[in-house]
């Protein structure tokens, strides 16, 4: 044992060089990798955080009834123990001054309101203010009502008064239904308002800040069998979906998917790089059991290796990322508006070691073989096609396991895994096809003769390099074309304003009049929609109801359709498709009903429509207003969200809900203060009804965000491109370096420089032709399915980049080539091969 | 035909220079089989090296027919070395991925001079590796791959043949057949050849021994 000790640590030592590069990729791929990791972690804390902000609670659960007593104490059991329990309610009423009424969302709060998030006022009160009994209102009140500080407002039987004005809402979101002016009052006085009787529509809301050792989603789960009613949702900060989680979602998404390619990147470099030094330990190896030493003290020896350079390369990447923490915390922080630490536990050094040493036990180890030992001393190694396919087995194999890993999703590593293996069976492939042409060709020149056989001959280390090129440039050119898809889908567009101000309740009878007095003040609305309330009751005559499953929700998706299975949904009908609006599958057709028609088609969002499994052709039966209307799923529809226009998962033919009770929801484009001021009153006191909120603070927040996103998209894609290019410039000098004995012996037969330059340029533009062709194609066939499939945005793919990564590798390749092979050509060939003995 | 006239050549150490050779003259006539022999470290490759041109010395000429090989520029050098200088090495350095006949016509090919398939069949007849003509070196025996060395080193007609410890990774018997090949070639051929070599057997055999010591030539 102390020889084996004693013979690994003094190899350790006196391969530093080797053992140094080896570290230097494992540290470049894994501090890569690293970074994603703290930064996804980051922002799922941000949304998590924003999240809990939004419900005000870690889990809230809540109904469109009074929870009955069997209910609540079941729920309490559930809680006991677990944190605090805090009740509200949630309705819309009749707010009314001496001069007018109003409708008005109602919050209902007690004092332990809100767990998480704030109701920010313009004068500083807190909950036990409201018992007084006071409301607080919306500052949009203030123009639309009148309304001023310490006036009497009615509410139900009860009278109240105004006590504060809130001046931002932390628990709003974009969604439609929670974009209406708001008040606040405290429980102690819902009774008196006497609004929540039998036949009242409201919600009833139990609001939970647990402890922070409670299992969120267990509770949940728990919570979601116990309490069997599918009209009670149960909502946790882990699952409630929001507007800033989609883009910031598809960020971190890409972020696993850039640690992905990081490691790739750092694995195919190692890949390569022990592929070359594999002919050099077979023989060391070869010498070992020569002496006798048995196979297992061999094994020990490399594994004492790969533990040393793993901790080596595991030390290095912690140095690495304890630099680098200041500028990465500081970039962090400005692109989220959170905190934001870089820390590096002894948990995240336990894993990179593990990985790392995975990584080059597997890189290693399947290398061991039981030839004769003297043979493998004796003969010289040449990469032919002896080992074959079984070169890339260890490789593609460890692919797989991280790809699960950073994916988070088993499904999506498996298909990343796919795609890696489809790419280098088609650049084998094409490879292979390729040579066998060249091969057969009968050539003058001895140089370019001499590059066919180099290349025929050593098919091995031909595949590595194709493969390995390949899947760099296909790798290389993904990531830009996954950024261009999602940030496509972020990028506001120039001609399109933002809405300032959105209308609501505006009833059919009042259409033409609301109108018409926009128009008096030369306000032409953005988008005006009718808003009809429906649920789904079946599709394809299958009863639609929450789907239990007796486990926890496999995955974020499952979870959120059980969620959208539960609501009751807007739906609208128009006679023409938005401007942002993408038909991604199924076929256009009139927005005009025909009454021939056997029943009313439907254009479906793409994503409510995956999460609903619904498909083109399913008939879908909505329960609208107490009337069954069937309709038909004839195309699914993008929306461009970025536009902030109202918009709606389903859309029907104009014709068919038009006798329905309906609202009209307007966007109004930009107005500056006065202008919106001005309008708020005339509006109020022409059309008492009709509510109207100020949305610019909140788009302003959402582009504020989608920048950030884009920042870190475009520096995640570059830093990925990166890492990818300094692998790709150390795999052609490696493959270079390799075939430096062959230019010495050039040499010394006579060869002039420019001959063997001829034919080593000849080879490598050869392999790179394959692999950039091959490899870009791949990227784009790629990119395609994870942006359809994984991201679920438009495809928009950027051709530019495929031509500057050709040049670039191009240029690169023939650099490198001319360096390399010029710098063997000037050395001291006889004192090189003298030493290569 | 070959003449070496003070020929110094050190290396720098990290402490210090280490002088490999110390003036060295002697000559060599045409067609004769000259072993340069001497304990390890004494020079004897280094002298190789520098007679083969592919290093340059300190101080000191190497005259083939009368021409300084260090007066000719760096293109001439590697030309005139590539038509008049041939080398075998102890690991023989066949390429790996062309095969005996292929590795053997090579130079020819390179000079673009003329027939070399045909120069090249017939140079491993005569090494009697007639039948291998399509094996890779992988799939020849120690021995045939230094025959094929061999052959390739007889192709281009050079005026010298530089042998580096041409049987350093062979047995003893194998040693034995492959040099009695190569005596018969050179003389056949009438080349003037240099052996470094260790093995006193094989010394014995050449018309002509110089022993290094401490880098000077004992006489």
């Amino acid at each position: 044992m102390m020889f084996i000790l004693n013979y690994s640590f003094k190899r350790f030592w006196r391969k530093r060089a080797q053992i140094l590069t080896t570290a230097f990729f494992l540290c470049l791929g894994f501090w890569g990798w690293l970074l994603s990791e703290s930064t996804q972690t980051s922002i799922k804390q941000r949304l998590e955080n924003n999240a809990r902000k939004i419900l005000s609670a870690d889990l809230t659960i809540d109904v469109r009834r009074e929870f009955t007593e069997s209910e609540l104490e079941l729920f309490n059991k559930e809680i006991a123990g677990k944190g605090d329990v805090s009740q509200s309610y949630e309705f819309f009423a009749m707010m009314a001054t001496e001069n007018e009424s109003r409708l008005v969302q109602v919050r209902v709060i007690d004092d332990l309101y809100p767990f998480y998030g704030e109701v920010k006022l313009e004068n500083s009160g807190s909950v036990e203010q409201l018992k007084s009994p006071v409301i607080w209102a919306y500052s949009e009140f203030k123009d639309l009502m009148g309304l001023k500080l310490n006036e009497k407002v009615q509410l139900g039987a009860a009278e109240f008064t105004i006590g504060d004005f809130i001046k931002e809402d932390q628990t709003q979101t974009f969604r439609l239904a929670s974009l209406a002016p708001r008040i606040f009052i405290h429980l102690s006085n819902l009774k008196k308002t006497e609004l929540i009787q039998f036949g009242s529509t409201f919600t009833s809301i139990q609001l939970v800040r647990t402890k922070p050792e409670v299992d969120i989603i267990a509770l949940s789960e728990k919570i979601k069998t116990v309490l069997a009613d599918p009209g009670i949702d149960v909502t946790t900060y882990k699952s409630l979906p929001d507007d800033l989680s989609g883009p910031t979602q598809r960020l971190s998404d890409f972020l696993g998917l850039t640690s992905l390619v990081s490691l790739l990147f750092c694995s195919l470099s190692l890949f390569y790089l022990l592929q070359i030094w594999s002919s050099e330990q077979q023989k060391e190896k070869a010498a070992l059991a020569v002496f006798g030493l048995p196979a297992s003290s061999i094994q020990m020896i490399e594994f004492i290796q790969s533990v040393l350079i793993a901790i080596l390369s595991t030390a290095l990447s912690t140095l690495l990322v304890i630099l680098s923490t200041p500028v990465v915390e500081s970039s962090i922080r400005q692109w989220f508006a959170t905190d934001f630490e870089f820390i590096v536990t002894i948990k995240e050094v336990g894993i990179i070691l593990f990985c790392q040493f995975v990584l080059l036990a597997v890189l290693t180890f399947p290398y061991k073989r039981s030839e004769n030992p003297l043979s493998k001393l004796l003969k010289d190694e040449m990469l032919s096609n002896k080992k074959g396919i079984k070169f890339f087995l260890p490789l593609l194999f460890l692919i797989w396991p991280f790809a699960i890993f950073a994916s988070r999703s088993w499904k999506n590593g498996t298909y990343f895994f796919l795609a890696i293996l489809a790419v280098c069976a088609a650049l084998i492939f094409m490879g292979w096809l390729i040579l066998k042409i060249f091969k057969v060709i009968p050539w003058k020149s001895w140089t370019l003769s001499y590059a066919t056989k180099a290349l025929s001959r050593q098919t091995t280390a031909s595949w590595a390099f194709i493969v390995t090129v390949g899947v760099c440039s296909a790798l290389l050119n993904l990531m830009p074309q996954i950024q261009s898809s999602i940030q496509s889908m972020m990028t506001i567009d120039q001609d399109n304003t933002m809405p300032s101000i959105f209308m609501f309740d505006i009833q059919q009878e009042q259409y033409t009049d609301v109108n018409e007095f926009l128009k008096k003040r030369n306000i032409e609305p953005q988008s005006t929609s009718p808003l009809i309330r429906g649920r789904i009751l079946k599709i394809n005559n299958e009863p639609f109801e929450r789907k239990e499953k007796t486990g926890a929700f496999v995955t974020r998706e499952d979870e959120n359709e059980a969620n959208s299975r539960n609501r009751s949904i807007n739906l609208t009908y128009r006679n023409k498709f938005q401007s942002g609006d993408k038909i991604v599958e199924g076929e256009s057709f009139p927005l005009i009903y025909d009454k021939s028609q056997k029943h009313p088609y439907l254009s479906i969002e793409k994503r409510y429509a995956d999460r609903l499994d619904l498909e083109i052709d399913d008939i879908i039966t909505f329960d609208v207003q107490g009337i069954e209307v069937e309709g038909q799923v004839k195309n699914l529809r993008e929306v461009r969200w970025s536009r902030f226009e109202p918009n709606f998962f389903i859309l029907f033919q104009d014709g068919v809900l038009n006798d329905a009770p309906q609202t009209h929801l307007a966007a109004l484009p930009s107005l500056d203060n006065k202008q919106k001021s001005e309008l708020m009153k005339s509006l109020s006191k022409e059309f008492a009804n009709i509510s109207m909120i100020d949305v610019e603070r909140l788009i302003k927040d959402i582009v504020a965000n989608l920048e950030r996103v884009s920042g870190a998209l475009k520096l995640m894609t570059g830093l990925s491109f990166l890492t990818g290019l300094l692998a790709l410039i150390f795999l052609l000098s490696s493959e270079s370096l390799r075939r430096a004995t062959e230019v010495h012996l050039l040499k010394i037969l006579g060869s002039q420089l420019s001959q063997i330059l001829k034919a080593r340029i000849s080879e490598i533009m050869l392999l790179s032709s394959i692999s950039l062709f091959v490899g870009l194609g791949a990227s784009y066939a790629i990119s395609y399915a994870i942006v359809s499939q994984v991201f679920q945005v438009s495809y928009s793919p950027v051709f530019s980049t495929a031509a500057i990564i050709a040049v670039i590798v191009i240029v690169i390749a023939l650099l490198i080539v001319k360096i390399v092979t010029a710098s063997s050509f000037r050395q001291n060939s006889f004192v090189f091969l003298k030493k290569e003995e | 035909m070959i003449e070496v006239q003070n020929l110094h050549k050190s290396f720098k150490t990290k402490q210090s220079s280490l002088e490999i050779l110390k003036g060295l003259n002697f000559s060599i006539e045409k067609g004769k089989i000259v072993a340069i022999t001497g304990h390890s470290g004494s020079g004897k490759s280094t002298l190789l090296g520098l007679l083969s041109g592919l290093d340059k010395p300190d101080n000191g000429k190497i005259l083939y027919n009368q021409k300084d090989i260090f007066s000719m520029s760096f293109n001439e050098q590697n030309l005139f070395r590539a038509q008049n200088i041939s080398l075998i090495f102890q690991n023989y350095y066949l390429i790996p991925h062309l095969t005996a006949l292929e590795n053997v016509m090579l130079p020819l090919q390179i000079l673009k001079l003329s027939n070399p398939n045909e120069e090249a069949k017939s140079l491993l007849n005569e090494v009697g590796l007639g039948h291998r003509l399509d094996h890779y070196p992988g799939e020849l025996s120690g021995g045939e791959c230094q025959r094929v060395a061999i052959a390739r080193g007889l192709i281009t007609k050079p005026i010298v043949l530089l042998a580096d410890e041409p049987t350093g990774s062979l047995d003893s018997e194998t040693g034995d057949k492959v040099m009695s090949i190569y005596f018969d070639l050179v003389r056949k051929h009438n080349l003037t050849s240099i052996i470094v070599t260790h093995n006193e057997e094989l010394a014995a055999k050449c018309d002509q021994e110089l022993k290094l010591y401490q880098g000077v030539i004992q006489s």
